[in-house]
Parts: structure tokens; C-alpha cells; sequence
């Protein structure tokens, strides 16, 4: 006996601990429930913080696509036939790239120039389109199909009227052109567009150096969160004075509501994961209490205060709250690195480590499984011992 | 010591009110050894429980050293009980997952000294073997045993014990019987309820309860059943 040391024996943490490693299962059961609920939400959080970023990024593609078109162009006639009816130097485009950071910028710009013409026994609307312009800080891959000088891509319409296939030839107003390929159906006025380079088009049109429309393509204006239009058109006063400026918002709107939407249903989520979480503990607490009705009468006889036996139960509760708070964040972290990039393909990269929710993960989970366990602490705390004593 | 007046207690049921202690009035002197007899029901376990603080009586007093302690505040009374008394069970309630050495530092762990007196009295119980030992690792005479080292921890004024020989072999019983006569040798004071005639033989005195009140007191060892 003389090898017993005499230190500080059962002191609250350790009862706890040693109460904890006894009854293991049961400890373990209540931690995994809390471990799910906070992996859970960690993993949907920083899958939604991610989401959220790719949308505000989606979104703000979406929402800042422009149209710039001469200033002069009858906006009535524009919509109903779907270019303008103007035109405005070609070097505007280099002007623009020139303005590059200094109120916009963007992943993509291009020039084209859209006509009516005639075209066999009936009609069609020549494209024209001058390579993409890419920002030179982005790796980005210019949008749309290649189009090689002498070359024609017919819309299925124009392939079907003409009876022409890709390697034939079309004459257009005295220009040779070959046939790429006859587009698949599209189902729009696609279906009669005729896609030429800009410069055959400005031969075809006569209109050389000239476009009617530039599109700016995941245009970075300003920030999200501001109307950039207004701004936009002021600026463009100054620098262009030649265009006009038209946003293209139906898709971004259609986006934001869908975020809109996303974020609502977690909000109706989590308070059901929490509250799933709380009553998991809640009923391994007060299956605790009713196993240990003996004890805590020992307790009570021991002329322990019933402050003590419910602070017994609701650090047990803490203690579990706060490794379950660990490990549901590394979980869930784990969770999110790893099916994260494959839902969100765009800020797949961004998926990161959000440190500040193991921080809100540690001041939650335990206050959320003590608020579940202080019904069944208090219980414990109020038992009467005799009854308890009596009754095993 | 210790005065019992005019104790009663009454629970509600669904027949109406059960009397479990009926008036009763008690006395027990220092270092006297008390043996509470009598059938099941017949208020044995609630009049411990309220000598030992633990139930309050219906009406009625417990004086303990003129200190009438259902006067007293809970808080009070659970100091009392820590300091003054030490309870023996008959399901010896150790707490499962200590050791036995941590059983007996429940009272007041953390006071410097408790360890080294909890050495002493587990060797004085023959238990210096088991100190590291879980209580589902022990038997049960060895477990009550623990108990009583654990009742004696805070060297105690009075030992309540409730039928600790209930669940032992008579060999067992005996060995308790004398650590609890030892106790009561040595200026303590014991109360024990107890069914049978062995845990009574060591006593100073029996008294016997039937229905909740006094049938019978005989003193010494030499005490015939009602």
C-alpha cells in the first residue's frame, strides 16, 4: 500500500472521464450522434461556402454580360431582328482592350458583324465573327467554334434549303466559300445564321473595318453587388462614344433565385439536424441518469450537493459536446475536400479548411448537447436519494 | 447523541396515506451499537434514512448533538452528512467504474491526507490487495467491505447501516458484524437494520418496528423475536 502517492483523486474531470471510459458504449453512441450532426453541417457549410462562391462567380459572369452596339442603333429594330442596324469601327474592340482594368474586365470579347441577306430563293443572316479576344491575365480558351477565312458554317435551315453539305460550295454575293459543316438543328434563328469570318462577311457586306455588336463574355464589372450598368454607360460615354451598352440579366436573376433557394433550404434544415442531434443526447443523458439513480443517491449520502451531481451529467455533456465538435468538424471537413470538387467543378480549388466554423463547431456542439442534457441533469440533481437508495 | 421524536412518516398511494413511521421516538447514545429489526414494511429503512438526514419526516424531529437538522438547510444537512455519518448498504452502491482506492476518496479526493487514510482503513479491512481493483472484480463480502472503509473514510460520528449483511454468506456477515463492532469499540456509533439474528448479536441493543412503530426494545445480546 505504501506505493499508493497521495495526489488529488476524483477530481470532476477525472470522474467524468472514468465514468465515460465504463460505460464506453453508451458514450461512444451519444458522441457518433453528435459527431454526424456537426460533420454534417461542416460538410454542408463549407460545400455551401463554396457553392456560394461559385454562384456570387456564376452569377456575376452571368449577370455582367454585355452588349456593346453603336450608339446610334434603333433598339426597337434591334430586338425584333436581332442585330443592330448600325455599325461601328472594328478598332473599337482594340480600344476597348486598351481600357482593360480601368472599369471592366473580362474573360472574353467579340467583335462580329451581322447582316440580312439574300441567299438563294430566300434570305439569311450572315455572321461574321472575328477571333476571340481573351484577357491576356486569364488562361481561358476562346469561346465558340473556330472559323478558318474562306470557310462557311450553315445553320441547319440554310444547309436543308440550300441542299449543301460540308465541302461544297457557296456562292455569296460573288465570294466563293466552303462549306465547314451544316450546324445540327438548333431549333432558333441559329438555324439560318451563316457563320463566316469577320472579314469575309465585311468583304460580302462591303463594310469593311466595320462590326454592329461587341460581346464582352464573363465580364468582371466592378462588383456583385453593385448595378453596373449606369456606371458602365458613363464610362462607355467617355472612352466609346462611338456604342451603347446593353446587360443581359435574365440568366443571372434565374441564378441568384436558385441561390436564393439553396440557402433557404438549409436554413430549414439545420434547425432539424440540431434539434435530431439535441434529442440524441438528450435521451442517452437521461438513460445515464436513470442507470446511475444508485450513484447519484451515493453521491447525495456522500453529502455531495445536487450542483455537483448536475455538473457530473452536464460536463459529461460538454466534454462530449466539444469532441464532438472535433471530430464532426474533421469529418465533415474530410467530407466536404473530398466530394466538394466534384460537385463544384469551378472553385473546386476554393473548397478550403473553413477554420471558423471549428470554432462555432466548439461553442455549439457543447452548449447544444448541455441544453440537451439539463433536463436530465437537473433530474439527477433533484433526485431524491432516499427514493433512489431504497429502491436497488 | 442522537433523538428521534415524535418521527413520523406518511406516503400517499393509491389506498390513501401508508404510515411508515408512526410517532416514533428513539434515543441513541455515543458509541452505542443500535440494531433496527423487524419485517419488510415495517419502516426499518425509512427510519435510517431519516436519522441519516436523507428523508424528511412527516412531522416530528431528529436532534443529533442539539442540533435539530431537518432545521437546517439542504446545503447544511449535506455537509452534516459528509462529515458525520458514513452509510453502509446492503447493495453496497460503489461507484462501478472507480477503483476501490477512488471509492474511498469520494470523500473529499482532493484533501490532502485521504489518500493515506484510505490506506490504513483498506488495510485494516484486509483489502490492500484489491485497492486497484473495479468493484464488479470483487466479491461480495470484499465489496462490503469497501463500502464500510468508504463509511469510515471521514472518520464519522455514526455509521447507518441498511441490511449490510443482507447479501453475504454468514462468514462474510461475521467479518462486517465485527468491523462494525470495532467501529463502535473505538467511540463510534452504529445503527443497523438488519432481518437477521446475527448482524442483532452484536449489537448493544435491538429494537423491534412493526408497522411503523416501537414493538419492542431488548438490550444487550440477549433478545428473544417478538
Amino acid at each position: 500500500m505504501g506505493g499508493t502517492q497521495e495526489k488529488p483523486r476524483n477530481l470532476m474531470l477525472g470522474l467524468i472521464f472514468k465514468e465515460m471510459w465504463f460505460r464506453k458504449m453508451q458514450a461512444l453512441l451519444c458522441l457518433c450522434g453528435l459527431a454526424a450532426v456537426i460533420s454534417l453541417m461542416t460538410a454542408y457549410l463549407t460545400t455551401e461556402k463554396a457553392a456560394d462562391r461559385e454562384t456570387k462567380r456564376i452569377t456575376r459572369d452571368l449577370g455582367f454580360n454585355l452588349r456593346i452596339l453603336p450608339k446610334e442603333t434603333d433598339m426597337d429594330l434591334y430586338w425584333f431582328q436581332g442585330f443592330s442596324d448600325q455599325t461601328m469601327p472594328q478598332s473599337l474592340v482594340e480600344k476597348l482592350t486598351q481600357s482593360e482594368g480601368v472599369f471592366m474586365t473580362y474573360n472574353h470579347l467579340m467583335a462580329s458583324l451581322r447582316q440580312k441577306i439574300s441567299l438563294g430563293n430566300g434570305s439569311a443572316i450572315l455572321v461574321g465573327v472575328a477571333p476571340t479576344v481573351t484577357s491576356a491575365d486569364k488562361k481561358k480558351r476562346p469561346m465558340g467554334f473556330s472559323l478558318e477565312p474562306g470557310t462557311v458554317h450553315l445553320g441547319y435551315q440554310l444547309g436543308v434549303r440550300l441542299g449543301l453539305k460540308g465541302g461544297d460550295i457557296l456562292q455569296v454575293k460573288g465570294l466563293s466559300l466552303k462549306v465547314a459543316r451544316v450546324m445540327v438543328e438548333y431549333g432558333n434563328e441559329e438555324d439560318v445564321f451563316l457563320y463566316t469570318t469577320l472579314q469575309d462577311a465585311q468583304t460580302v457586306t462591303g463594310l469593311e473595318g466595320q462590326i454592329n455588336e461587341i460581346k464582352a463574355i464573363d465580364c468582371l464589372c466592378l462588383t456583385a453587388d453593385q448595378d453596373p450598368v449606369s456606371i458602365l454607360r458613363a464610362e462607355l460615354e467617355k472612352r466609346l462614344p462611338e456604342a451603347k451598352v446593353i446587360q443581359d440579366r435574365v440568366q443571372a436573376d434565374a441564378r441568384a433565385r436558385q441561390r436564393q433557394m439553396v440557402e433557404k433550404k438549409f436554413s430549414f434544415l439545420s434547425p432539424f439536424l440540431m434539434v435530431a442531434g439535441a434529442v440524441w443526447v438528450a435521451v442517452f443523458a437521461m438513460l445515464n441518469v436513470r442507470e446511475r439513480r444508485s450513484e447519484i443517491g451515493i453521491w447525495r449520502a456522500l453529502g455531495k450537493s445536487g450542483g455537483m451531481v448536475a455538473t457530473l451529467f452536464l460536463g459529461k455533456a460538454l466534454l462530449l459536446g466539444g469532441v464532438g465538435a472535433l471530430i464532426g468538424f474533421t469529418v465533415g471537413n474530410q467530407l466536404a475536400q473530398a466530394v466538394g470538387p466534384e460537385i463544384f467543378q469551378i472553385t473546386a480549388k476554393a473548397i478550403r479548411t473553413e477554420w471558423s466554423y471549428l470554432f462555432w463547431a466548439l461553442v455549439w456542439a457543447p452548449l447544444l448537447s448541455a441544453m440537451a442534457a439539463f433536463i436530465p441533469a437537473m433530474i439527477a440533481a433533484s433526485q431524491d436519494p432516499a427514493y433512489s437508495l431504497r429502491e436497488f | 447523541m442522537l433523538i428521534a421524536q415524535n418521527l413520523s412518516k406518511h406516503y400517499p398511494s393509491a389506498q390513501g396515506w401508508i404510515k411508515s413511521l408512526d410517532e416514533m421516538d428513539l434515543e441513541v447514545k455515543a458509541g452505542e451499537f443500535l440494531a433496527i429489526r423487524g419485517h419488510s414494511g415495517s419502516g426499518k429503512t425509512t427510519l435510517l434514512l431519516t436519522l441519516g438526514a436523507m428523508l424528511r419526516p412527516s412531522s416530528g424531529r431528529v436532534v443529533f448533538e442539539g442540533q435539530d437538522i431537518y432545521q437546517c438547510s439542504t446545503q447544511q444537512r449535506a455537509a452534516w452528512r459528509a462529515e458525520q455519518i458514513g452509510f453502509v448498504f446492503q447493495m453496497f452502491h460503489l461507484m462501478p467504474y472507480l477503483s476501490v482506492l477512488d471509492n474511498l476518496c469520494l470523500h473529499g479526493g482532493a484533501k490532502a491526507g485521504s489518500t493515506q487514510r484510505a490506506d490504513t482503513l483498506l488495510d485494516t479491512l484486509n483489502l490492500k490487495h484489491r485497492v486497484n481493483h473495479l468493484p464488479h472484480q470483487l466479491s461480495a463480502g470484499e465489496k462490503q467491505r469497501v463500502a464500510m472503509a468508504r463509511a469510515m473514510m471521514a472518520s464519522p460520528k455514526l455509521i447507518l447501516a441498511d441490511e449490510p449483511t443482507g447479501n453475504l454468506d454468514p462468514r462474510h456477515a461475521t467479518e462486517v458484524c465485527e468491523h462494525l463492532r470495532r467501529f463502535c469499540d473505538s467511540g463510534g456509533t452504529v445503527i443497523l437494520v438488519t432481518h437477521g439474528e446475527l448482524a442483532s448479536s452484536f449489537a448493544d441493543r435491538t429494537i423491534f418496528l412493526e408497522q411503523g412503530r416501537l414493538l419492542e426494545t431488548v438490550d444487550s445480546h440477549v433478545q428473544t423475536a417478538p
